[in-house]
């Protein structure tokens, strides 16, 4: 499936954004709709908001990735590692 | 917040929330924005026929039912019930009388639909009864009517309200002049 | 996934439900409505309520006055027709109505509708027994949701197996 990940604190700020620019919109749209009295003018402003919100959070933009988590390298692969590094050691010592 | 689906999931769990509280907002602003309709109706004329039929009533048995044809004219200004989350007015003729047997009756003799802010001024004359006007018990003896106008309002989302002019005096509907048929 | 995984997320699921149909009962209740929310399935109120637009019910103790619309059930039918009362007659002495309905966009009043079953011959007038609730709020459009699931049973099949799937899937 479609995984596009973004890091902890691009998660953090991507549902700030989320409820932010939603919220704003709707207010927005209702404070213009009352002005104009016109209803549609509310709904077509949410919906913008919307739309803003999806092209700015759903994508995986570099700006959500920008602190990416230094992870500690697993387990098994460190042993792997060692190992290997023991091996070239006792190589080189037989020859 | 991580996978993509995740994020389009979180957007649209919010925007559905908030959009039932921008439909709510909306919904309780009319509470709050100021109207002054006014209206007033006044019967022309009032001439009481006997017969079986008339054109919204039917009763299978008797040929002694008394209808009342009216005609009335309407002045009003409904203009400003007009606002944004007003899909239609829907405005009828009502007539109000107490009977010996009924305390209580209300008839519509006329309504209409209107659905621009341009047409809620009323000014017409000649208008006929669009119901049968007949009473409970068919018989239009010793009964004194006064005639309002009412309107409902029909919002895009909310709630419905109903309001009505002040009535006029009363008007009497008497006895039969010819029998008709 | 285990057995004990699987029935905690069916148990989730079902105290979800019972929430929600508690809520709507709560709600009933409180409205003195049996069934406060209905879908519009017919055109006879156009253009107040097409079809497909929600409408909210309750049953206030005040009489019902003309001009109202109520959500009503003739004896012997079982589909609720929504319509406009246009005539109300009341006894106080027996705190008794008769009352008259007619749908807006429809040419005549609904005597025809009342006596459409023989066992309803001269039936002149429906009562507040028969009314289910009056509308007080409208909602558009969200009960086409409702009306595709009836018309498309596949539809309903389909949501129901996402759910299931969901419920025990979901770690």
């Amino acid at each position: 499936m479609l995984e596009y990940h973004i890091d902890f604190q691009g998660q953090n700020l991507a549902e700030q954004i989320t409820q932010g620019v939603i919220s704003i919109f709707g207010v927005i749209g209702f404070l213009v709709g009352i002005v104009f009295q016109d209803i549609r003018l509310s709904l077509y402003i949410f919906v913008a908001g919307i739309a803003l919100t999806a092209l700015l959070v759903v994508p995986a933009w570099p700006y959500l990735n920008k602190n990416p988590q230094q992870w500690l390298p697993s387990k098994a692969k460190a042993a792997k590692a060692a190992a290997l590094k023991e091996q070239e050691a006792t190589k080189e010592k037989i020859a | 917040m991580n996978s993509l689906q995740n994020r389009a999931n979180a957007v649209m769990a919010f925007s559905i929330s908030a959009i039932f509280c921008l439909l709510g907002a909306i919904a309780l602003s009319a509470f709050i924005i100021p109207t002054s309709p006014n209206g007033l109706v006044a019967v022309n004329s009032i001439k009481v026929v006997t017969g079986r039929y008339d054109k919204t009533w039917f009763d299978y048995k008797t040929r002694d039912n008394q209808f009342a044809n009216t005609v009335m004219q309407i002045d009003a200004d409904l203009s400003s019930l007009f606002h944004w989350n007003t899909k239609q007015l829907f405005i009828y003729a009502v007539a109000e009388y107490s009977t010996p047997t009924h305390s209580k009756n209300q008839i519509v003799l006329w309504d209409s639909i209107i659905k621009r802010k341009s047409d809620a001024v009323i000014r017409k004359k000649g208008i006929k009864n669009k119901y049968s006007v007949i009473d409970v018990n068919k018989k239009w003896t010793d009964i004194h009517a006064n005639v309002s106008l009412h309107w409902n309002i029909v919002p895009y989302v909310g709630f419905m309200t109903y309001g009505h002019s002040q009535a006029s005096e009363p008007y009497a509907f008497p006895l039969p002049s010819g029998i008709q048929t | 996934m285990n057995l004990r995984q699987i029935l905690t997320n069916s148990l989730n699921v079902l105290m979800m439900l019972f929430g929600v149909f508690m809520s709507y009962k709560a709600w009933g209740l409180y409205t003195n409505c049996e069934s406060p929310l209905v879908v519009v399935l017919s055109e006879s109120m156009e253009p107040a309520f097409a079809r497909g637009d929600i409408l909210f019910l309750s049953n206030p103790k005040k009489p019902i006055e003309v001009g109202e619309i109520c959500v009503f059930k003739i004896p012997g039918r079982d589909i609720p027709i929504v319509h406009r009362i246009i005539h109300r007659h009341d006894k106080e002495a027996t705190n008794s109505q008769v009352l008259l309905t007619k749908g807006d966009n429809n040419n005549v009043d609904d005597r025809g509708l009342y006596q459409e079953l023989y066992t309803n011959k001269g039936k002149m007038w429906i009562e507040p027994k028969d009314v289910v609730g009056r509308v007080q709020g409208f909602l558009p459009y969200l009960g086409m949701f409702t009306i595709f699931m009836t018309d498309y049973p596949l539809l309903k099949y389909a949501l129901l197996g996402g759910v299931g799937l969901v419920v025990f899937l979901y770690e």
